[in-house]
């Protein structure tokens, strides 16, 4: 059984009144359970339109995508995401954000609070359990927002770029927490980035995409062990070798630029 | 220079330039350059406010008055909030209803008075219904924008977070816009106290805007100029002291401002 699966699927953003944009063109994909898989690519390239998809906070226009063999149709506490900005709600402490899923799940009070605790324990976070997020930094932020996902044991974690917001040291912190949760914890993880190294560092298996219409254009496999150091030789030559393969893309080709833009003309 | 010293020298300013005035406006009266009941001495003013404290008079109008804002300002604020919800949760409405909302919005409370009186003829009601049709609207606004321009993220957070519908709208949408709202209900109490010293000056009764009148029909300057500040302290003291604070405790709390 596949944690997630995705069959031709395409997605498509109406522009204007008959010009519509595509931005996923047939995108197939097979996720076993436990792995770690970078999506990478520029930006416009519909990763994280893709994110959004698998999370069910957006429909497809064609397609079949399957969480462990049932069809997704919505938001599930299966599938949590974490966003760039860590997204706490300001109103709540650090333990009421954590509890937030729990009780949506239907937990009691009591019982909410006592997983929470013991999952802000687990990342330790434990003596920031009552401040409020504002009072945290970016690094802290994005913590809790982990474990107000992980709390709710999800089959799958999808990220859409949630360290891009941090200092250097910050990052490569985090990444390391977050390659020991995934190690602890048989999690599937889909990461979206648009930072080779980042891929590099993290995961097992990165799918490079490209823009206009997005689909995905290569796969690298990559069986380097934990911790990953960015000097390593193979991380090195891989990142040169992505970094020519996107190169073309983050330029668009000018016919398709100039064909575009003259259909949209017609009308 | 600390902030706090800082803070010390604008306040002494203010009561410097602030005392000046006073000071320049009693020598100017001793004067008997213009007659007196054009613009009474300060010391008149005071001695008749005093006499007016010591009646009870002022007291009692001060306490009418603020009941009378009390209600048209709880009743408006709530309706408000309650349209401006159901505008921001039906965008047809909304697109329907919002330029009518904005025109009601720019129309002066004196301009109410005239259909409030052939309403509900003159009485407490009326001067009630001055303050609804004044304050209202605003808020209704206020309510709309607050939960519409609430930060997505907060929302997709809680959908992959498991929360339905309602969960979506009860525990983020609604405390997200609190700050907003706080805001609403600040021009809310603004727009209501105008409305009610308007209301006031024809309405019966004996709140602070018909003890203003009742001063002009006596001839009785130093009352209308002491109805005047005292009206224009109440309004400064609940605005700047009472909701400023409370609108920077919840900005606060939320993280939208600096502690």
């Amino acid at each position: 059984m596949y944690s997630l699966r995705i069959e031709n699927l395409h997605k498509s953003y109406q522009k204007n009144k008959d010009n519509r944009e595509k931005v996923l063109e047939d995108i197939n994909l097979s996720v076993k359970k436990g792995e770690f898989i970078t999506l990478l690519g520029p930006s416009g390239c519909g990763k994280s339109t893709l994110l959004h998809i698998l999370a069910g906070l957006e429909k497809p226009q064609r397609g079949n995508i399957f969480c462990k063999d049932q069809p997704i149709t919505g938001p599930d506490q299966d599938r949590v995401m974490i966003m760039q900005d860590a997204a706490l709600f300001p109103w709540l402490t650090v333990l009421k954000n954590v509890c937030f899923g729990l009780r949506e799940r239907g937990f009691a009070n009591n019982k909410a609070i006592k997983l929470a605790r013991q999952e802000l324990s687990r990342v330790g976070l434990s003596e920031v359990e009552s401040s409020y997020p504002h009072q945290l930094s970016g690094g802290m932020q994005q913590r809790v927002a982990l474990a107000r996902g992980l709390v709710l044991k999800p089959e799958i974690i999808l990220m859409d770029e949630p360290f891009a917001a941090l200092d250097e040291q910050t990052r490569l912190k985090l990444q390391r927490e977050l390659i020991d949760l995934w190690q602890e914890r048989n999690m599937t993880i889909i990461f979206v980035t648009h930072s080779i190294r980042e891929a590099l560092l993290l995961s097992r298996k990165v799918l490079v995409m490209a823009s206009n219409p997005g689909k995905i254009k290569s796969k690298y496999e990559l069986k380097l062990s934990y911790p990953r150091h960015p000097g390593n030789n193979k991380i090195i030559e891989l990142e040169e070798k992505i970094l020519t393969e996107l190169e073309p893309s983050l330029t668009p080709k000018e016919t398709t630029v100039k064909s575009r833009t003259a259909g949209g003309e017609h009308k | 220079m600390s902030i706090f010293s800082i803070n010390i020298k604008k306040h002494l300013i203010r009561i410097l330039v602030f005392g000046s005035i006073l000071i320049l406006w009693q020598f100017l009266a001793n004067q008997e350059i213009w007659p007196e009941y054009l613009l009474p001495a300060l010391s008149s003013v005071i001695e008749t406010m005093i006499d007016q404290i010591q009646q009870g008079t002022l007291f009692n109008a001060i306490i009418v008055s603020t009941q009378r804002l009390l209600v048209g300002f709880t009743i408006a604020s709530s309706l408000g909030f309650v349209i401006g919800m159901l505008l921001a949760l039906l965008p047809t409405a909304d697109e329907a209803f919002s330029p009518f909302i904005l025109a009601l919005q720019s129309v002066p409370s004196v301009v109410w008075l005239p259909l409030a009186l052939l309403w509900f003829s003159l009485g407490e009601q009326a001067i009630i219904a001055v303050i609804i049709l004044g304050a209202t609207w605003n808020m209704v606004s206020t309510t709309t924008s607050g939960l519409k321009n609430i930060d997505p993220t907060y929302l997709k957070a809680a959908r992959t977070l498991g929360a339905s519908k309602l969960s979506v709208f009860r525990k983020v949408m609604l405390p997200a816009s609190v700050p907003h709202l706080i805001t609403g209900l600040r021009f809310s109490w603004a727009f209501s106290w105008r409305a009610l010293m308007a209301g006031e000056l024809i309405g019966g009764g004996s709140g602070l805007g018909q003890m203003l009148m009742w001063g002009r029909d006596m001839g009785n300057m130093s009352l209308v100029i002491g109805i005047i500040a005292i009206i224009g302290a109440f309004g400064f003291i609940s605005d700047n002291y009472i909701f400023k604070n409370i609108e920077d405790l919840v900005l606060k709390r939320w993280g939208y401002k600096g502690e």
